[in-house]
């Protein structure tokens, strides 16, 4: 089976609300998880994805489809990639859920690392607040990783 | 707690999957990754797991080769310096050695975020400046063998520090070094210790007849050990002088235990003052040399096994239209995907000395090839001896291949 842009056939997408995306097959293969189901025969349409609502979907497949155009440059695809990861908190959590659902790994370490820039330079309390954590630590075992990293807290 | 719930709708992770919440956490910078561990207890014990650690100095490994993003350490007597990845506004971090009024030490190896130091009673230290962990090593058994000649240049010590890979532990070779030239090519004993036995050993290796070499224009460690990881294994090179007096470079492979040695590039004799030094530029060991008429150039050595080297030019940098006769460059490493090379510049002063002050200059290397003077910062005054490309990890010398 080739998956070459010119013989590329359309495959149907569906989101977990029940929106249908038809997506060009080299395109959606970018996602591991349907490119195991295509080779494996068992594309038959409409895909479902029980996991990814309409609006993520749409998301993902934008990205997937400007990383399959063989004519981006490196530079164009990175500048490209730093504006599409400008989004609110909610919309990069669909993203990176959706990411590792479908099995995509430029697109999960994208969104990783645009979380991780963001957490830098952010206080521990202000990180529990970002990752919905409850502080399980009594103030006093607190107190005893402290004093035993003393010199990583000056 | 309904309540509580609802005010935290804004919140951005409701459930993330504990493999996401790694992916992210390695990405972070140690010192912040320090701090995460407050976080709670899941993360606290993720952070310190021996799985964690060596899949966040992997990233850091990767993310330097694709982006430089080295830490530099200035190391003067008794602390060391770090200027942080990327070192875009030059702020330094000062980091003292943990042992309360140390007289001095000397780096001489650094791998993997670890430091290997000799203190001035040669006691050896393996220390993580980054989160301060140090660990004293027991003293090599060659130590004590009475007997020996140590006048003159009748002996020197090699040290060097490096991560086997095909057993996952950090080993530290000292090799004595003969320069004698009657001595005939032999076999020589080298000591090897290994991290996670805390254990030293003795291995026989070829022996070369080399002067230990010790310009202060090298401006090396002193030993001039680095650590360079290719594919499959690590390689330890020193800088050393052969009994002809010739530049030569010890390369120690980590893991099959060999030496061998590499000639440099012949493309200038001694006769024209050409000086050399060790580096790692683009992750392969480049010599440095620095000629009066044609500025610097760097010469990466590629590898095809312990018997197949050549070496090519890596960068050619023009002499500064400023720069006096007697200013003297110091290629350190790449900045910012290799497009610019971040050096040291001393004044050479009467005697072959150099003066103490440093400055910084960027060069980038692009058609214009322009100089651009680069600011460090630093609170107190200060002095340092060298200036060694890092990079920071979590790796601790007391607990190699365990859970904390």
């Amino acid at each position: 089976m080739s998956l070459s842009p010119s013989t590329s056939k359309m495959l149907s997408l569906k989101s977990s609300d029940g929106k249908v995306l038809e997506v060009e097959e080299h395109v959606a293969v970018l996602c591991e998880t349907i490119k195991s189901l295509v080779e494996d025969g068992c594309a038959d349409s409409p895909i479902p994805l029980a996991n990814v609502d309409g609006a993520t979907l749409g998301n993902v497949m934008e990205w997937c489809k400007k990383h399959a155009d063989q004519k981006a440059s490196a530079d164009d695809l990175e500048d490209w990639d730093a504006e599409f990861v400008e989004r609110d908190q909610g919309e990069l959590y669909h993203l990176i859920m959706a990411a590792n659902y479908l099995n995509i790994k430029g697109l999960l370490d994208l969104i990783c690392q645009k979380v991780a820039d963001m957490i830098k330079g952010k206080h521990p309390e202000k990180i529990r607040e970002i990752f919905n954590i409850e502080n399980d630590f009594t103030p006093e075992q607190q107190e005893q990783i402290r004093k035993d990293n003393s010199w990583a807290f000056e | 707690m309904a309540k509580k719930k609802r005010q935290k709708k804004q919140s951005f992770m409701p459930q993330l999957p504990p493999e996401i919440i790694t992916d992210i956490l390695l990405r972070l910078p140690v010192e912040l990754l320090l701090r995460l561990r407050f976080v709670c207890k899941a993360w606290e014990s993720l952070i310190t797991s021996h799985h964690f650690v060596q899949m966040h100095l992997n990233h850091a490994i990767d993310d330097d080769k694709r982006n430089n993003r080295h830490t530099v350490i200035l190391s003067s007597y008794n602390s060391v310096k770090l200027l942080r990845s990327g070192a875009s506004n030059g702020k330094v971090v000062n980091v003292k050695f943990p042992l309360k009024n140390p007289k001095g030490f000397k780096v001489v190896g650094c791998c993997n975020g670890l430091l290997c130091v000799v203190l001035y009673d040669d006691a050896i230290f393996l220390w993580n400046p980054s989160t301060g962990d140090y660990k004293k090593l027991p003293v090599p058994s060659s130590v004590e063998s009475p007997g020996q000649e140590k006048f003159g240049l009748g002996y020197q010590d090699l040290l060097g520090l490096g991560y086997d890979s095909s057993i996952d532990d950090y080993k530290v070779v000292k090799l004595r070094c003969k320069a004698r030239a009657e001595i005939p090519m032999g076999t020589t004993t080298a000591d090897i210790y290994m991290l996670k036995s805390d254990s030293w050993k003795k291995t026989q290796v070829l022996s070369y007849n080399v002067y230990f070499d010790f310009k202060p224009e090298h401006e090396n460690f002193l030993n001039g050990a680095l650590y360079c990881r290719s594919e499959k294994n690590g390689v330890l090179y020193w800088k050393v002088i052969d009994f002809n007096f010739n530049d030569a470079v010890l390369r120690f492979d980590i893991r099959d235990e060999k030496l061998t040695m590499v000639y440099p590039p012949h493309d200038v004799g001694v006769a024209h003052g050409r000086i050399f030094r060790l580096g790692v530029f683009g992750g392969s060991l480049c010599v440095v040399q620095n000629h009066q008429e044609r500025g610097v150039e760097i010469w990466a050595l590629k590898e095809d096994g312990d018997v197949k080297f050549s070496w090519s030019k890596l960068v050619s940098i023009p002499r500064m239209e400023k720069m006096r006769p007697n200013w003297f460059l110091a290629p350190i490493c790449f900045t910012k995907n290799g497009g610019e090379v971040l050096m040291s510049v001393r004044r050479k002063e009467k005697y072959d000395s150099f003066s103490r002050q440093k400055k910084f200059y960027l060069y980038k290397q692009d058609e214009k090839a322009t100089f651009k003077e680069f600011l460090i910062h630093y609170t107190s005054y200060c002095l340092w001896k060298e200036e060694i490309t890092f990079i920071e990890s979590l790796v601790s010398p007391n607990g190699v291949g365990t859970e904390r």
